[in-house]
């Protein structure tokens, strides 16, 4: 029985977790030597400032931001999946990419550095993200069929589609330097990632998977489809417009902090389906822990391995992702 | 079942007043006035595009009239808490679902989610669900896999898991054998609640079915007993074939209409 396994699953996805953000902490271009390591950690007066620094200041916020967005996009791949019961559906579906990519390569480009500065990219980039899912939600609504999915779907990608032209040609009227500095941030880092950046994004992570948590049993009824889930008593519209706004948030303050993070939304919560099943209680927890994990795992090697120079986020995760996934096509039993 | 000028003293279950449903300019139910008294096994009749599943789609409110007012329990159904008016009247409906990566007792206990019962009783009223649908053995398996007829018999057991006091079946026999289509619809009959189904085989509705709505072209064309709703005249005009409705079976001697090639 798939349950049985599942508290094994769990664990060992939690000690994985926790073990991929302490490598994430210690292992980098400038090594520590082991004596330092704890010194350093304890930040006892003996430590270098410099080690110190690098640790505190730099990787592990660096490395808990990773985990947060990785959750939270795989949170919001597998709630978006089982909304628009479509197992090729991202969270950035709803236009949010597009809408972010468009606004920060505007700021970038056609925006004074002084304004830019002020603002911050990644209220910019958030904001974009809101306008374009507003957008998209607002295309397709229609009184007889609020939400219907393949109506969201459609609209998501006419938006996308809109804002992806408008970014390239933003790119192309451009002055090249600052077409580099759009393309660097249009293929998503984690590196100078903050303490500051966090604290929302943990909230929100909480607040939602929380929910989500205890709605698993309207959301398993999603799966069945809009007219049984509202003849068991789903109200349907009030959760698919919870889904929606929720995952809006929680990309768009992903998208805020390190860019345009790909398929993780995608992937993730297709593995997870393959190792427990599609019963939201031990779903969501169980993607949220891969998602962490892999996003953590990946921006480590995107550190390391052409050291000192990084490796886009996007570069590595499309070359990891697509072999599993399309492994995973393959085998696939439980789509959304 | 009772038109409403037939209505006697003891008030309908179910009862709709003048109800019309359209939907992108398209009227698919059209002033519809019946009632369902406690304990009536009412057969909904017509041929394709009648009506039939827009009606009980008002009833499970995935639909609102457009006009018109539908009361249940004495009491409008816009009124109603959606959990609380699901406890009372479930569905079984007729299109097929994805439930890929669901088991098979998980499908099952998802019906019993407009009422708040213990582990115990959810676990109890799973399993004597799933044993009468003859899938219990195979509790953990994925219900992705089961076939159409298989689909038809886990739903089934979803609303026998929840036992409501109204059961709306669309076409239940879709999908199902012989055998299922007997023992379920059998068993269902023998708890004497009230059942509104669309049917298709006049057959079965005439062996189960106190009184019948017959519709056409979203309209009830015909409605009280099933021998006076099924007259020689109504299949005519209705189903368009000649046949005669004996001692509860239909014989048909031929369609109206030839397709002409």
């Amino acid at each position: 029985m798939r349950n049985t396994r599942y508290p094994f699953l769990l664990f060992w996805s939690a000690i994985a977790l926790v073990a991929i953000i302490i490598a994430g902490t210690f292992w980098g271009t400038a090594s520590i030597p082991w004596d330092q390591k704890l010194a350093v950690l304890l930040r006892q007066p003996d430590a270098k400032a410099g080690l110190t620094a690098i640790i505190w200041e730099w990787r592990m916020p660096r490395a808990l931001a990773c985990a947060a967005v990785g959750a939270a996009l795989a949170l919001s791949g597998a709630l978006i999946q089982t909304a628009l019961r479509n197992p090729l559906a991202d969270p950035y579906l709803l236009g949010l990419s597009s809408g972010a990519s468009a606004a920060a390569v505007a700021a970038i480009i056609i925006l004074p550095a002084g304004i830019v500065a002020t603002m911050g990219l990644p209220l910019i980039a958030f904001l974009g993200a809101a306008f374009a899912f507003g957008f998209t939600l607002l295309m397709a609504y229609s009184r007889e069929r609020p939400m219907d999915r393949l109506m969201v779907i459609l609209a998501g990608v006419a938006v996308s589609l809109l804002f992806q032209s408008a970014t390239a040609f933003l790119l192309h009227i451009s002055e090249p330097n600052a077409a580099k500095a759009a393309l660097a941030w249009l293929m998503g880092s984690a590196a100078g990632t903050t303490w500051s950046e966090l604290p929302l994004i943990t909230i929100a992570l909480a607040t939602v998977s929380l929910w989500a948590i205890t709605q698993h049993k309207q959301l398993d009824a999603l799966l069945m489809g809009d007219a049984r889930a509202t003849s068991l008593g789903v109200a349907i519209t009030p959760i698919k417009l919870t889904i929606f706004v929720t995952t809006a948030l929680l990309c768009g303050l992903g998208v805020a902090i390190m860019g345009i993070v790909g398929f993780i939304g995608l992937i993730v919560p297709h593995l997870a389906r393959q190792l427990c099943g599609s019963a939201h209680k031990q779903l969501l927890p169980l993607a949220m822990l891969l998602g962490a994990f892999i996003l953590v795992f990946t921006d480590l090697l995107c550190r390391v391995l052409l050291a000192p120079s990084e490796i886009p986020l996007a570069v590595l995760l499309a070359l990891f992702a697509t072999p599993p996934f399309i492994v995973i096509l393959r085998q696939t039993r439980h789509v959304a | 079942m009772l038109h409403k000028a037939q209505t006697t003293a003891a008030s309908p279950l179910i009862e709709f007043t003048d109800v019309s449903f359209s939907i992108s300019g398209k009227t698919l139910v059209e002033n519809c006035n019946f009632g369902v008294q406690k304990g009536s096994f009412v057969g909904l009749l017509g041929p394709n595009g009648a009506g039939k599943s827009s009606l009980l789609k008002l009833l499970y409110r995935e639909k609102q009239p457009s006009s018109g007012d539908i009361s249940v329990f004495d009491q409008p159904l816009a009124s109603w808490g959606r959990k609380a008016f699901a406890a009372r009247v479930g569905t079984v409906l007729q299109e097929k679902a994805q439930l890929s990566g669901l088991t098979i007792e998980q499908v099952v206990a998802l019906g019993l989610f407009p009422i708040n019962c213990s582990i115990d009783e959810e676990q109890r009223r799973v399993k004597q669900a799933l044993e009468l649908v003859e899938l219990w053995d195979r509790r953990d398996e994925n219900a992705g896999f089961l076939s159409g007829g298989e689909q038809q018999r886990l739903f089934f057991a979803q609303i026998l898991a929840l036992d409501p006091d109204v059961y709306l079946l669309d076409e239940p026999n879709n999908h199902l054998d012989l055998y299922f289509q007997y023992r379920l619809l059998d068993h269902i009959k023998s708890k004497g609640k009230t059942v509104i189904a669309s049917f298709h085989d006049m057959n079965l509705a005439a062996r189960y079915c106190d009184n019948a709505v017959l519709m056409n072209h979203g309209k009830i064309v015909a409605s009280g007993q099933l021998s006076d709703v099924l007259s020689k005249k109504n299949l005519q005009e209705v189903f368009r074939v000649d046949a005669d409705l004996q001692n509860g079976k239909l014989e048909i001697e031929s369609p109206l209409e030839q397709f002409s090639s």
